[in-house]
This record gives C-alpha cells, sequence and structure tokens, in this order.
C-alpha cells in the first residue's frame, strides 16, 4: 500500500509541476519542446520495434 | 553642452526648491540616484558622485579584511548580474519562441507511442490489450481470479445447457472445458503476436453454446 501512494502522490507532484508550469508563458515552451524531446528520444530507442511494425504491415517490405 | 544652457539649467535647479510631487514621468531608474532636472553631462554632477564614492570609501576604512570582503561583495554582484541577464535572457527566447501545434500534440504522441512502441513482457501495451481481448492472454491476481470464478459460471451454465439438450451424462461426472489458453508460440514480431492473428495456431474458438443447443 505504500508503495502504490508513493506511486500515486509521485504523479500527482509531476502533474502539479506541469500544471503550474503551463501556467506560464515560459514554463508551457518549456514543456512543449522538452515533450517533442522526450517524443525523439523514444522513437531513437524503440527503432527496432517501430521497424517490426512496419515489417508486419508489409509497409517496408 | 554649451555653457549658456549649464548656466540655465543651473538657475532652473536654484528656482526649483522643492522636486515635483508627480514622479510618473521620471524615468525607471531601479535604484539609481538621478537629479531629476540635472543635465547628465555636466561636469559638476561627477564630481559630486566622486565626492559621495569618497565619502562611503572613507567610513570604512580599507583593511584587509575588509577589501577581501569589498572585492568578494563586487564578484558576488557581478555575478548576480550576468546570471540574471542570463535568465532574463533565456525567458525572452521561451516567451517569444512559437509553439505549433501547442502541448497537445507531444503529449498525445508520448502517450501513444508509450502504448505503442514500450514492451512490456514481450508484448507492448497495446499488444497485450489486444490478447487479452481477442482470449489469447489472462489476467492474474484478484482481480482475475474473480473474473475466472465468472467465466467458470458462465462455463457451468454452459454444460447445463448442453445436459438439458440431450447429452448424455453420468451421475456424478460433470464435463468440464478449459477456459483459458496459454500462449504457446513465441511471436518473431516483438509487439504482435501470431496468435492474436485470424486463423493463428492457437485461436481460441468464440462461445458457441447456444448454437451446440440449438
Amino acid at each position: 500500500m505504500t508503495g502504490v501512494l508513493s506511486w500515486l502522490l509521485s504523479w500527482i507532484v509531476v502533474i502539479l509541476i506541469l500544471y503550474l508550469l503551463s501556467q506560464r508563458t515560459w514554463g508551457k515552451t518549456l514543456i512543449y519542446y522538452f515533450a517533442w524531446l522526450a517524443v525523439i528520444f523514444l522513437v531513437a530507442t524503440q527503432g527496432k520495434e517501430i521497424a517490426a511494425i512496419f515489417a508486419a504491415g508489409k509497409i517496408a517490405g | 553642452m554649451s555653457e549658456a544652457r549649464q548656466e540655465d539649467m543651473a538657475t532652473i535647479d536654484a528656482m526649483l526648491d522643492t522636486p515635483p510631487a508627480d514622479t510618473s514621468d521620471t524615468p525607471d531608474t531601479e535604484g539609481d540616484k538621478v537629479t531629476p532636472h540635472a543635465a547628465p553631462d555636466v561636469p559638476g554632477n561627477e564630481d559630486e558622485d566622486e565626492e559621495k564614492d569618497e565619502e562611503a570609501k572613507s567610513e570604512t576604512p580599507l583593511t584587509p579584511g575588509n577589501e577581501a570582503g569589498y572585492v568578494a561583495q563586487q564578484f558576488a554582484d557581478k555575478v548576480k548580474q550576468v546570471v540574471g541577464g542570463v535568465a532574463g535572457d533565456v525567458r525572452n527566447w521561451l516567451e517569444g519562441a512559437s509553439i505549433p501545434g501547442g502541448l497537445f500534440l507531444p503529449i498525445s504522441l508520448l502517450i501513444l507511442f508509450f502504448f505503442v512502441l514500450i514492451p512490456f513482457n514481450g508484448y507492448s501495451r497495446l499488444a497485450w490489450l489486444w490478447l487479452t481481448v481477442t482470449g489469447n492472454a489472462e489476467l492474474q491476481g484478484e482481480a482475475a481470479a474473480k473474473m475466472a470464478r465468472q467465466q467458470e459460471m458462465i462455463t457451468t451454465e454452459t454444460t447445463l445447457l448442453q445436459a438439458l439438450s440431450g447429452t448424455s451424462l453420468s451421475s456424478g461426472n460433470w464435463p468440464t472445458t478449459t477456459t483459458t489458453q496459454a500462449l504457446t508460440t513465441e511471436s518473431s514480431v516483438p509487439g504482435l503476436s501470431k496468435n492474436a492473428l485470424p486463423g493463428g495456431p492457437n485461436v481460441k474458438p468464440l462461445f458457441t453454446g447456444v448454437e451446440e443447443v440449438q
């Protein structure tokens, strides 16, 4: 139960910080570009899965 | 500046004994002392400033300790000024930068890729959802046990319907059917399961009890 509470509270804190940042113009821009950075990292590190999906869909031959 | 203008300004300063009550037109100098009606490049004003500086220095004589503190203070002020300038520049850039698509676009992509791309126990979360919905994977734990009991009740009802339809049953020997089917083949494609494909090797048949009764 403690682990669940820690997990929940951690996410609440993260979401609260992101919400407060998004209320500022500079904070919104900061979140925006960090989110795109995370997308790029995710795509770059999961290239194998992306290739597999395209291969299964006969898109990449 | 001409000497005539300096004399005029000095005359005006002499006539104005009290500063104006309305200070809304005065420039924002953030604490700097500015004489309201004095020309900035009048030599006399510079002399006054230098005298004030000398007076301030004479109040605190420079000993080795004070000198070190003075230098440290100057250094700290310089660092504060530089850091504040850089932070201000960054803030100005962030406030002026455009965010095409808004926050919704990158965050929704992150959530989508989180479900589609990141594998968990061999399959992505979307693949696990598909496998679970199609009956090729099962949940474990208390919730899964509850679902299994419900499935067992359905199976029992199906068996009873089969019995009522004329199937011969020996007393105390109720037929049982398999309610779960484990994955037996690993897919070569991470995130996808051969079992989930139509006509796959382990596709579980859909519920056909009604058809069998009829």
